[in-house]
Protein backbone atom coordinates (compact mmCIF):
# COMPACT_ATOMS: atom_id res chain seq x y z
CA UNK A 1 0.00 0.00 0.00
CA UNK A 2 1.14 3.86 -0.98
CA UNK A 3 1.03 6.63 1.09
CA UNK A 4 -2.48 7.72 0.11
CA UNK A 5 -4.02 4.55 -0.86
CA UNK A 6 -6.50 3.65 1.21
CA UNK A 7 -7.88 0.27 2.24
CA UNK A 8 -11.27 -0.77 2.53
CA UNK A 9 -13.23 -0.34 5.96
CA UNK A 10 -14.11 -4.06 6.32
CA UNK A 11 -10.23 -4.83 5.65
CA UNK A 12 -8.91 -1.93 7.87
CA UNK A 13 -11.35 -3.41 10.34
CA UNK A 14 -10.50 -7.04 10.02
CA UNK A 15 -6.82 -6.25 10.59
CA UNK A 16 -7.29 -3.96 13.51
CA UNK A 17 -9.31 -6.68 14.73
CA UNK A 18 -6.51 -9.30 14.15
CA UNK A 19 -4.19 -7.04 15.88
CA UNK A 20 -6.60 -6.77 18.86
CA UNK A 21 -6.73 -10.51 19.60
CA UNK A 22 -3.07 -10.52 19.10
CA UNK A 23 -2.44 -8.15 21.83
CA UNK A 24 -4.98 -10.31 24.33
CA UNK A 25 -2.84 -13.31 23.61
CA UNK A 26 0.26 -11.75 24.09
CA UNK A 27 -0.97 -10.04 27.20
CA UNK A 28 -2.15 -13.88 28.13
CA UNK A 29 1.45 -15.27 27.88
CA UNK A 30 3.00 -12.53 30.35
CA UNK A 31 0.55 -13.63 32.64
CA UNK A 32 1.77 -12.88 36.02
CA UNK A 33 3.77 -10.04 34.97
CA UNK A 34 0.67 -8.77 33.04
CA UNK A 35 -1.40 -9.06 35.95
CA UNK A 36 0.64 -7.28 38.41
CA UNK A 37 1.07 -3.65 36.36
CA UNK A 38 -2.89 -4.11 36.11
CA UNK A 39 -3.12 -4.53 39.74
CA UNK A 40 -0.64 -2.04 40.27
CA UNK A 41 -2.49 0.68 37.61
CA UNK A 42 -5.93 -0.73 39.54
CA UNK A 43 -4.98 -0.02 43.15
CA UNK A 44 -3.34 3.86 41.70
CA UNK A 45 -6.49 4.77 39.86
CA UNK A 46 -8.78 3.49 43.08
CA UNK A 47 -7.90 5.69 45.82
CA UNK A 48 -8.71 9.03 44.43
CA UNK A 49 -11.57 7.65 43.02
CA UNK A 50 -13.26 6.31 46.47
CA UNK A 51 -12.26 9.68 47.57
CA UNK A 52 -14.20 11.03 45.12
CA UNK A 53 -17.06 8.97 46.00
CA UNK A 54 -16.91 9.85 49.41
CA UNK A 55 -16.65 13.39 49.16
CA UNK A 56 -19.79 13.02 46.55
CA UNK A 57 -21.41 11.07 49.25
CA UNK A 58 -20.61 13.56 52.27
CA UNK A 59 -21.56 16.59 49.59
CA UNK A 60 -25.20 14.92 49.14
CA UNK A 61 -25.53 14.14 52.91
CA UNK A 62 -24.18 18.13 53.45
CA UNK A 63 -27.41 18.97 51.65
CA UNK A 64 -29.43 17.23 54.32
CA UNK A 65 -27.97 18.35 57.07
CA UNK A 66 -28.39 21.95 55.76
CA UNK A 67 -32.21 21.45 55.80
CA UNK A 68 -32.12 20.99 59.06
CA UNK A 69 -30.94 24.67 60.03
CA UNK A 70 -32.52 27.63 60.51
CA UNK A 71 -31.46 31.04 61.15
CA UNK A 72 -33.30 32.94 63.94
CA UNK A 73 -34.21 36.64 63.37
CA UNK A 74 -35.47 38.59 66.42
CA UNK A 75 -37.89 41.02 65.72
CA UNK A 76 -37.85 44.71 67.64
CA UNK A 77 -40.39 45.33 70.49
CA UNK A 78 -42.39 48.01 68.01
CA UNK A 79 -43.38 45.33 65.16
CA UNK A 80 -46.73 44.36 65.46
CA UNK A 81 -47.62 40.79 65.14
CA UNK A 82 -49.32 41.61 61.67
CA UNK A 83 -46.24 43.88 59.99
CA UNK A 84 -44.35 40.46 61.57
CA UNK A 85 -46.15 38.22 59.74
CA UNK A 86 -45.79 40.43 56.54
CA UNK A 87 -42.27 40.73 56.79
CA UNK A 88 -42.49 36.72 56.84
CA UNK A 89 -44.49 36.77 53.88
CA UNK A 90 -41.72 38.94 52.07
CA UNK A 91 -38.33 36.53 53.37
CA UNK A 92 -40.05 33.42 52.21
CA UNK A 93 -39.93 35.12 48.87
CA UNK A 94 -36.35 35.21 48.86
CA UNK A 95 -34.91 32.18 46.54
CA UNK A 96 -32.68 31.55 49.60
CA UNK A 97 -35.34 30.58 51.55
CA UNK A 98 -37.53 27.68 51.44
CA UNK A 99 -39.72 27.83 54.58
CA UNK A 100 -40.59 30.16 57.49
CA UNK A 101 -42.33 30.47 60.86
CA UNK A 102 -43.71 33.65 62.33
CA UNK A 103 -43.69 33.04 66.41
CA UNK A 104 -45.07 36.10 68.22
CA UNK A 105 -43.54 36.81 71.79
CA UNK A 106 -46.38 34.88 73.62
CA UNK A 107 -45.69 31.63 71.60
CA UNK A 108 -41.50 31.90 71.99
CA UNK A 109 -42.21 32.51 75.71
CA UNK A 110 -44.24 29.18 76.13
CA UNK A 111 -41.55 27.32 74.30
CA UNK A 112 -38.89 29.17 76.66
CA UNK A 113 -40.78 28.10 79.72
CA UNK A 114 -40.66 24.06 78.45
CA UNK A 115 -37.25 24.02 77.50
CA UNK A 116 -35.42 26.84 79.72
CA UNK A 117 -36.50 24.98 83.41
CA UNK A 118 -37.07 28.78 84.65
CA UNK A 119 -41.14 28.39 84.61
CA UNK A 120 -41.73 29.41 87.92
CA UNK A 121 -39.37 32.26 87.52
CA UNK A 122 -41.25 33.39 84.57
CA UNK A 123 -44.10 33.77 86.15
CA UNK A 124 -42.82 36.29 88.29
CA UNK A 125 -42.66 38.57 85.30
CA UNK A 126 -45.15 41.46 84.78
CA UNK A 127 -44.23 41.68 81.02
CA UNK A 128 -43.01 39.12 78.80
CA UNK A 129 -39.84 40.33 77.73
CA UNK A 130 -39.48 38.37 74.97
CA UNK A 131 -39.28 39.60 71.58
CA UNK A 132 -41.51 37.60 68.36
CA UNK A 133 -39.20 35.76 66.51
CA UNK A 134 -39.11 34.94 62.56
CA UNK A 135 -37.08 31.29 62.05
CA UNK A 136 -36.22 30.62 58.45
CA UNK A 137 -35.54 27.11 56.84
CA UNK A 138 -33.05 27.94 54.15
CA UNK A 139 -32.54 26.10 50.99
CA UNK A 140 -30.52 22.64 50.50
CA UNK A 141 -27.20 23.63 48.90
CA UNK A 142 -26.79 27.29 49.07
CA UNK A 143 -23.46 28.00 50.42
CA UNK A 144 -22.40 29.63 53.21
CA UNK A 145 -20.97 33.03 51.84
CA UNK A 146 -24.78 33.38 50.39
CA UNK A 147 -26.43 32.72 53.80
CA UNK A 148 -23.99 34.94 55.07
CA UNK A 149 -24.60 37.64 53.18
CA UNK A 150 -28.73 37.10 53.34
CA UNK A 151 -28.12 36.90 57.50
CA UNK A 152 -25.84 40.55 57.26
CA UNK A 153 -28.48 41.99 55.12
CA UNK A 154 -31.51 40.82 57.62
CA UNK A 155 -29.03 42.37 60.92
CA UNK A 156 -29.64 45.55 59.04
CA UNK A 157 -33.01 46.05 59.02
CA UNK A 158 -34.52 48.33 61.66
CA UNK A 159 -37.37 45.47 62.28
CA UNK A 160 -34.95 43.15 63.09
CA UNK A 161 -32.52 43.43 66.27
CA UNK A 162 -30.33 40.46 65.61
CA UNK A 163 -29.84 37.73 62.97
CA UNK A 164 -28.45 34.67 63.77
CA UNK A 165 -26.97 31.01 62.34
CA UNK A 166 -25.04 28.79 63.37
CA UNK A 167 -23.28 29.56 59.74
CA UNK A 168 -19.69 28.55 61.51
CA UNK A 169 -20.40 24.72 61.66
CA UNK A 170 -21.44 25.26 57.61
CA UNK A 171 -18.58 26.77 56.73
CA UNK A 172 -16.34 24.56 57.97
CA UNK A 173 -18.17 22.07 56.46
CA UNK A 174 -18.05 23.40 53.21
CA UNK A 175 -14.15 24.20 54.00
CA UNK A 176 -13.82 20.34 54.56
CA UNK A 177 -15.59 19.37 50.94
CA UNK A 178 -13.56 21.80 49.24
CA UNK A 179 -10.95 20.26 50.63
CA UNK A 180 -11.35 16.90 49.76
CA UNK A 181 -12.42 17.87 46.45
CA UNK A 182 -8.98 19.46 45.66
CA UNK A 183 -7.48 16.82 47.41
CA UNK A 184 -9.33 14.26 44.35
CA UNK A 185 -8.30 16.69 42.15
CA UNK A 186 -4.78 16.84 43.04
CA UNK A 187 -4.06 12.80 43.79
CA UNK A 188 -6.38 11.98 40.56
CA UNK A 189 -3.48 13.93 38.52
CA UNK A 190 -0.35 12.50 40.32
CA UNK A 191 -2.01 8.88 40.13
CA UNK A 192 -3.06 9.51 37.04
CA UNK A 193 0.03 10.38 35.40
CA UNK A 194 1.52 6.98 37.26
CA UNK A 195 -0.76 5.11 35.49
CA UNK A 196 0.38 6.69 32.16
CA UNK A 197 4.13 6.24 33.46
CA UNK A 198 3.58 2.36 34.45
CA UNK A 199 2.22 1.69 30.67
CA UNK A 200 4.83 3.68 29.09
CA UNK A 201 7.53 1.72 30.94
CA UNK A 202 5.71 -1.46 30.08
CA UNK A 203 5.76 -0.98 26.85
CA UNK A 204 8.98 0.26 26.17
CA UNK A 205 9.98 -2.95 27.93
CA UNK A 206 7.81 -4.84 25.04
CA UNK A 207 9.20 -2.65 22.55
CA UNK A 208 12.64 -3.97 23.96
CA UNK A 209 12.52 -7.73 23.50
CA UNK A 210 10.35 -7.37 20.54
CA UNK A 211 13.58 -5.36 18.58
CA UNK A 212 14.17 -8.43 16.90
CA UNK A 213 10.91 -8.52 14.82
CA UNK A 214 10.59 -4.75 14.78
CA UNK A 215 14.03 -4.84 12.92
CA UNK A 216 12.60 -7.67 10.45
CA UNK A 217 8.98 -5.63 10.00
CA UNK A 218 11.25 -2.83 9.40
CA UNK A 219 13.19 -4.77 6.65
CA UNK A 220 9.96 -5.59 4.60
CA UNK A 221 8.46 -2.48 4.63
CA UNK A 222 6.24 -2.03 8.07
CA UNK A 223 5.40 1.07 8.42
CA UNK A 224 5.62 2.92 11.87
CA UNK A 225 1.68 3.16 11.85
CA UNK A 226 1.71 -0.87 11.55
CA UNK A 227 4.60 -1.63 13.81
CA UNK A 228 3.40 0.83 16.56
CA UNK A 229 -0.71 -0.84 16.42
CA UNK A 230 0.02 -3.82 18.99
CA UNK A 231 1.78 -2.06 21.33
CA UNK A 232 -0.97 0.80 21.14
CA UNK A 233 -3.71 -2.06 22.00
CA UNK A 234 -1.32 -3.51 24.85
CA UNK A 235 -1.41 -0.08 26.25
CA UNK A 236 -5.43 0.57 25.81
CA UNK A 237 -5.95 -2.83 26.88
CA UNK A 238 -4.08 -2.56 30.14
CA UNK A 239 -5.79 0.77 30.89
CA UNK A 240 -9.26 -1.04 29.91
CA UNK A 241 -8.40 -3.98 32.80
CA UNK A 242 -7.27 -1.85 35.24
CA UNK A 243 -9.83 0.44 34.95
CA UNK A 244 -12.60 -2.77 36.00
CA UNK A 245 -9.71 -3.55 38.74
CA UNK A 246 -10.33 0.16 39.89
CA UNK A 247 -14.09 -0.23 39.79
CA UNK A 248 -13.71 -3.09 41.76
CA UNK A 249 -11.54 -1.95 44.49
CA UNK A 250 -13.34 1.19 45.04
CA UNK A 251 -16.53 -1.52 45.71
CA UNK A 252 -14.80 -3.42 48.17
CA UNK A 253 -13.48 -0.46 49.99
CA UNK A 254 -16.56 1.24 50.57
CA UNK A 255 -18.32 -1.84 51.27
CA UNK A 256 -15.60 -2.43 54.07
CA UNK A 257 -16.17 1.52 55.34
CA UNK A 258 -20.20 1.55 55.57
CA UNK A 259 -20.25 0.11 59.08
CA UNK A 260 -17.41 2.40 60.20
CA UNK A 261 -19.62 5.48 58.32
CA UNK A 262 -23.25 4.54 59.64
CA UNK A 263 -21.20 4.36 63.19
CA UNK A 264 -19.93 7.69 62.42
CA UNK A 265 -22.84 9.18 61.46
CA UNK A 266 -24.76 7.19 64.39
CA UNK A 267 -23.08 9.58 66.62
CA UNK A 268 -23.99 12.80 65.37
CA UNK A 269 -27.44 11.46 66.10
CA UNK A 270 -27.87 11.10 61.82
CA UNK A 271 -27.79 8.89 59.55
CA UNK A 272 -25.86 8.05 55.94
CA UNK A 273 -26.76 5.75 53.20
CA UNK A 274 -23.30 5.20 51.42
CA UNK A 275 -24.12 5.56 47.46
CA UNK A 276 -21.22 3.63 45.78
CA UNK A 277 -20.21 4.23 41.80
CA UNK A 278 -23.02 4.90 39.71
CA UNK A 279 -22.78 2.72 35.82
CA UNK A 280 -22.07 5.62 34.54
CA UNK A 281 -18.91 6.82 36.18
CA UNK A 282 -17.75 3.49 36.57
CA UNK A 283 -18.00 3.20 32.52
CA UNK A 284 -16.44 6.60 32.56
CA UNK A 285 -13.82 5.69 34.83
CA UNK A 286 -12.99 2.71 32.21
CA UNK A 287 -13.15 4.84 29.59
CA UNK A 288 -11.09 7.31 31.49
CA UNK A 289 -8.64 4.21 32.20
CA UNK A 290 -8.14 3.06 28.47
CA UNK A 291 -7.03 6.42 27.32
CA UNK A 292 -4.36 6.93 29.57
CA UNK A 293 -3.61 3.05 28.75
CA UNK A 294 -3.30 4.29 25.14
CA UNK A 295 -1.69 7.54 25.75
CA UNK A 296 1.27 5.77 27.52
CA UNK A 297 1.75 3.43 24.65
CA UNK A 298 1.27 6.34 22.68
CA UNK A 299 4.48 8.15 24.40
CA UNK A 300 6.84 5.36 24.25
CA UNK A 301 5.94 4.07 20.84
CA UNK A 302 6.80 7.79 20.25
CA UNK A 303 10.06 7.94 22.10
CA UNK A 304 11.37 4.70 21.17
CA UNK A 305 10.15 2.79 18.14
CA UNK A 306 11.87 5.35 15.68
CA UNK A 307 15.28 4.61 16.71
CA UNK A 308 15.12 0.78 16.22
CA UNK A 309 16.36 0.33 12.20
CA UNK A 310 17.90 -2.47 10.87
CA UNK A 311 21.34 -2.58 10.81
CA UNK B 1 15.32 -0.59 -13.42
CA UNK B 2 17.95 0.10 -11.27
CA UNK B 3 20.46 2.80 -12.05
CA UNK B 4 23.70 3.44 -9.73
CA UNK B 5 25.96 6.38 -10.41
CA UNK B 6 28.95 7.20 -8.85
CA UNK B 7 28.04 5.78 -5.69
CA UNK B 8 30.54 5.50 -2.51
CA UNK B 9 30.24 4.63 0.72
CA UNK B 10 32.12 5.96 3.18
CA UNK B 11 31.91 4.31 7.23
CA UNK B 12 32.68 6.74 10.31
CA UNK B 13 35.84 4.64 11.01
CA UNK B 14 37.29 5.81 7.59
CA UNK B 15 36.65 2.75 5.88
CA UNK B 16 35.64 2.84 1.80
CA UNK B 17 33.14 0.30 1.32
CA UNK B 18 32.09 1.63 -1.95
CA UNK B 19 34.14 3.91 -4.50
CA UNK B 20 32.12 5.43 -7.06
CA UNK B 21 30.27 2.63 -8.04
CA UNK B 22 28.04 2.91 -11.68
CA UNK B 23 26.20 0.14 -12.72
CA UNK B 24 22.46 -0.51 -14.41
CA UNK B 25 20.68 -3.36 -14.26
CA UNK B 26 18.03 -3.87 -16.72
CA UNK B 27 14.28 -4.44 -16.68
CA UNK B 28 13.81 -8.11 -16.07
CA UNK B 29 17.41 -8.91 -16.00
CA UNK B 30 19.32 -11.67 -13.84
CA UNK B 31 22.75 -10.38 -11.74
CA UNK B 32 25.37 -11.99 -9.37
CA UNK B 33 27.52 -9.75 -7.40
CA UNK B 34 30.87 -11.74 -6.50
CA UNK B 35 33.52 -10.95 -4.87
CA UNK B 36 35.80 -11.54 -1.64
CA UNK B 37 34.04 -11.04 1.74
CA UNK B 38 34.46 -7.37 2.71
CA UNK B 39 34.51 -6.31 -1.03
CA UNK B 40 31.77 -4.49 -0.75
CA UNK B 41 28.21 -6.42 -1.75
CA UNK B 42 26.44 -6.38 1.56
CA UNK B 43 26.79 -2.52 1.31
CA UNK B 44 25.70 -2.15 -1.99
CA UNK B 45 22.49 -4.37 -1.21
CA UNK B 46 21.82 -2.25 1.51
CA UNK B 47 22.11 1.27 -0.37
CA UNK B 48 19.55 -0.11 -2.82
CA UNK B 49 17.57 -1.42 0.53
CA UNK B 50 17.55 2.61 1.83
CA UNK B 51 18.88 0.64 5.13
CA UNK B 52 22.10 2.71 4.52
CA UNK B 53 22.24 5.78 2.50
CA UNK B 54 25.34 6.32 0.31
CA UNK B 55 28.17 8.77 1.32
CA UNK B 56 27.95 10.15 -2.17
CA UNK B 57 26.02 9.45 -5.71
CA UNK B 58 22.60 8.34 -7.30
CA UNK B 59 20.48 4.93 -6.93
CA UNK B 60 17.91 5.68 -8.83
CA UNK B 61 15.22 2.87 -8.66
CA UNK B 62 11.96 2.80 -11.77
CA UNK B 63 12.96 6.55 -11.98
CA UNK B 64 13.23 7.75 -8.65
CA UNK B 65 15.93 9.09 -6.99
CA UNK B 66 15.63 6.97 -3.57
CA UNK B 67 18.05 9.58 -2.58
CA UNK B 68 15.62 11.90 -2.14
CA UNK B 69 13.37 9.95 -0.21
CA UNK B 70 12.08 11.32 3.04
CA UNK B 71 11.81 8.85 5.90
CA UNK B 72 8.14 8.35 6.20
CA UNK B 73 8.32 6.83 2.36
CA UNK B 74 10.96 3.84 2.87
CA UNK B 75 8.80 1.79 4.32
CA UNK B 76 6.27 1.92 1.32
CA UNK B 77 9.31 1.86 -0.82
CA UNK B 78 10.54 -1.55 0.53
CA UNK B 79 7.71 -2.64 -0.08
CA UNK B 80 7.77 -3.29 -3.79
CA UNK B 81 11.17 -5.14 -3.30
CA UNK B 82 11.64 -8.27 -2.42
CA UNK B 83 15.03 -8.63 0.25
CA UNK B 84 16.35 -11.77 1.22
CA UNK B 85 18.92 -12.42 3.66
CA UNK B 86 21.88 -15.05 4.66
CA UNK B 87 20.26 -14.73 8.18
CA UNK B 88 16.92 -15.63 7.00
CA UNK B 89 15.42 -13.23 10.07
CA UNK B 90 11.81 -15.17 10.69
CA UNK B 91 9.99 -14.44 13.15
CA UNK B 92 10.67 -17.60 15.66
CA UNK B 93 7.04 -16.82 17.65
CA UNK B 94 5.23 -16.94 14.40
CA UNK B 95 4.13 -20.03 12.25
CA UNK B 96 5.26 -20.13 8.75
CA UNK B 97 1.85 -19.21 7.25
CA UNK B 98 2.47 -15.98 9.34
CA UNK B 99 6.15 -15.39 8.33
CA UNK B 100 4.70 -15.39 5.20
CA UNK B 101 1.51 -13.59 5.33
CA UNK B 102 3.19 -10.75 7.14
CA UNK B 103 4.24 -8.48 4.39
CA UNK B 104 0.80 -8.54 2.92
CA UNK B 105 -0.79 -7.33 6.10
CA UNK B 106 1.15 -4.86 6.13
CA UNK B 107 0.36 -3.75 2.69
CA UNK B 108 -3.41 -3.99 4.17
CA UNK B 109 -4.70 -7.37 2.69
CA UNK B 110 -7.40 -8.31 5.32
CA UNK B 111 -6.34 -11.59 7.10
CA UNK B 112 -9.22 -13.08 5.39
CA UNK B 113 -8.16 -12.41 1.49
CA UNK B 114 -4.35 -13.52 1.45
CA UNK B 115 -4.44 -17.44 2.42
CA UNK B 116 -4.99 -17.70 -1.12
CA UNK B 117 -1.20 -16.00 -1.99
CA UNK B 118 0.30 -17.04 1.13
CA UNK B 119 -0.18 -21.09 -0.41
CA UNK B 120 0.66 -19.76 -3.56
CA UNK B 121 3.87 -18.51 -2.60
CA UNK B 122 4.56 -21.87 -0.38
CA UNK B 123 3.81 -24.02 -3.44
CA UNK B 124 6.35 -22.20 -5.34
CA UNK B 125 9.32 -22.61 -2.95
CA UNK B 126 8.12 -26.53 -2.01
CA UNK B 127 6.48 -26.05 1.26
CA UNK B 128 3.40 -26.24 0.73
CA UNK B 129 1.73 -28.36 3.64
CA UNK B 130 4.12 -26.67 6.11
CA UNK B 131 2.00 -23.76 6.84
CA UNK B 132 1.16 -24.60 10.50
CA UNK B 133 4.74 -25.43 11.45
CA UNK B 134 7.40 -23.37 13.22
CA UNK B 135 10.80 -21.80 12.07
CA UNK B 136 12.37 -24.11 14.10
CA UNK B 137 10.90 -26.88 13.22
CA UNK B 138 12.38 -26.68 9.82
CA UNK B 139 16.00 -27.51 8.63
CA UNK B 140 18.19 -24.10 7.08
CA UNK B 141 17.16 -25.02 3.56
CA UNK B 142 13.47 -24.93 4.43
CA UNK B 143 13.69 -21.53 6.20
CA UNK B 144 15.45 -20.03 3.91
CA UNK B 145 12.97 -21.00 1.28
CA UNK B 146 10.71 -19.48 3.53
CA UNK B 147 12.65 -16.71 3.69
CA UNK B 148 12.04 -16.40 -0.43
CA UNK B 149 8.04 -17.17 0.03
CA UNK B 150 8.07 -14.11 2.09
CA UNK B 151 10.00 -11.99 -0.21
CA UNK B 152 8.18 -13.21 -3.37
CA UNK B 153 4.56 -13.24 -2.04
CA UNK B 154 4.60 -9.54 -2.66
CA UNK B 155 5.10 -10.21 -6.34
CA UNK B 156 7.93 -7.60 -6.45
CA UNK B 157 9.10 -6.78 -9.56
CA UNK B 158 13.07 -6.71 -7.92
CA UNK B 159 14.61 -8.82 -5.51
CA UNK B 160 17.99 -8.20 -3.63
CA UNK B 161 19.45 -11.67 -2.02
CA UNK B 162 22.46 -11.37 0.21
CA UNK B 163 24.34 -14.86 0.39
CA UNK B 164 20.89 -16.93 -0.18
CA UNK B 165 22.65 -20.05 0.21
CA UNK B 166 25.51 -19.10 2.13
CA UNK B 167 24.52 -21.80 4.57
CA UNK B 168 23.15 -24.56 2.35
CA UNK B 169 24.79 -27.72 0.90
CA UNK B 170 25.75 -27.81 -3.05
CA UNK B 171 22.60 -29.57 -3.76
CA UNK B 172 19.77 -26.87 -1.73
CA UNK B 173 22.09 -23.94 -3.01
CA UNK B 174 21.46 -25.19 -6.87
CA UNK B 175 17.38 -25.77 -6.32
CA UNK B 176 17.54 -22.09 -4.94
CA UNK B 177 19.05 -20.94 -7.46
CA UNK B 178 16.76 -22.53 -10.07
CA UNK B 179 13.58 -21.05 -7.82
CA UNK B 180 15.47 -17.60 -9.05
CA UNK B 181 16.07 -18.38 -12.94
CA UNK B 182 12.10 -19.35 -12.91
CA UNK B 183 11.59 -15.92 -10.94
CA UNK B 184 13.61 -14.06 -13.73
CA UNK B 185 11.63 -15.89 -16.60
CA UNK B 186 8.86 -14.26 -15.02
CA UNK B 187 9.78 -11.16 -15.41
CA UNK B 188 11.46 -10.12 -12.18
CA UNK B 189 14.60 -8.33 -11.96
CA UNK B 190 17.18 -10.03 -9.61
CA UNK B 191 20.45 -9.07 -8.15
CA UNK B 192 22.07 -11.65 -5.78
CA UNK B 193 25.35 -11.21 -3.63
CA UNK B 194 26.98 -14.74 -3.64
CA UNK B 195 30.95 -16.49 -2.99
CA UNK B 196 29.32 -19.53 -4.86
CA UNK B 197 31.71 -19.23 -8.22
CA UNK B 198 30.93 -22.98 -8.96
CA UNK B 199 27.50 -22.20 -9.04
CA UNK B 200 26.94 -19.54 -11.37
CA UNK B 201 29.37 -20.35 -13.37
CA UNK B 202 27.19 -23.21 -14.41
CA UNK B 203 24.22 -20.92 -14.32
CA UNK B 204 25.93 -18.71 -17.11
CA UNK B 205 24.21 -15.23 -15.98
CA UNK B 206 25.69 -11.45 -15.98
CA UNK B 207 28.48 -11.26 -13.34
CA UNK B 208 29.29 -7.95 -11.60
CA UNK B 209 32.56 -8.46 -9.71
CA UNK B 210 33.21 -6.28 -6.67
CA UNK B 211 36.80 -5.67 -5.12
CA UNK B 212 38.06 -3.49 -2.13
CA UNK B 213 34.94 -1.47 -2.76
CA UNK B 214 35.31 -1.27 -6.54
CA UNK B 215 33.68 -2.35 -9.41
CA UNK B 216 36.45 -4.99 -11.01
CA UNK B 217 34.43 -6.89 -13.56
CA UNK B 218 31.00 -6.76 -15.63
CA UNK B 219 30.21 -9.71 -18.07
Amino acid sequence: MNPGQTLSFSGWLQAHAHVARDSLARLRVNGLSSLLTILMMGCALSLPTTLWVLTQNATLASHDWQRQFSLTLYLSSRISQQQGEQLLAELTRDPLVERGDYLPPSQTLEEFRQYSGFGRALDLLEDNPLPAVIVLWPKPGIDAAALEAFLARQDARSEIDMAQADAEWLERLAALLEFGTRLVQIMGVMLGLTVILVVANTIRLNIESRRDEIVVMKLIGAPDGFIQRPFLYSGTLYGLLSGLVACLGVALTLNSLTPHLDALAASYGRTMDLQGLAPGDGLRLIALAALMGWLGAWQSVWRNLRHIEPE
Amino acid sequence: MLELQGVSKLYADGQVALDSIDLTLGEGEMAFLTGHSGAGKSTLLKLIALIERPSQGRIVVNGTDIGRLPRGHIPYYRQNIGLIFQNVQLLHDRSVFDNVALPLLIQGFSPRDLGKRVRAALDTVGLLGMEAKAPVQLSGGEQQRVGIARALVVRPRLILADEPTGNLDPELSEDIMGLFGRFNELGVSLMIATHDIDLITRLNKRRIVLAHGQLEGDA
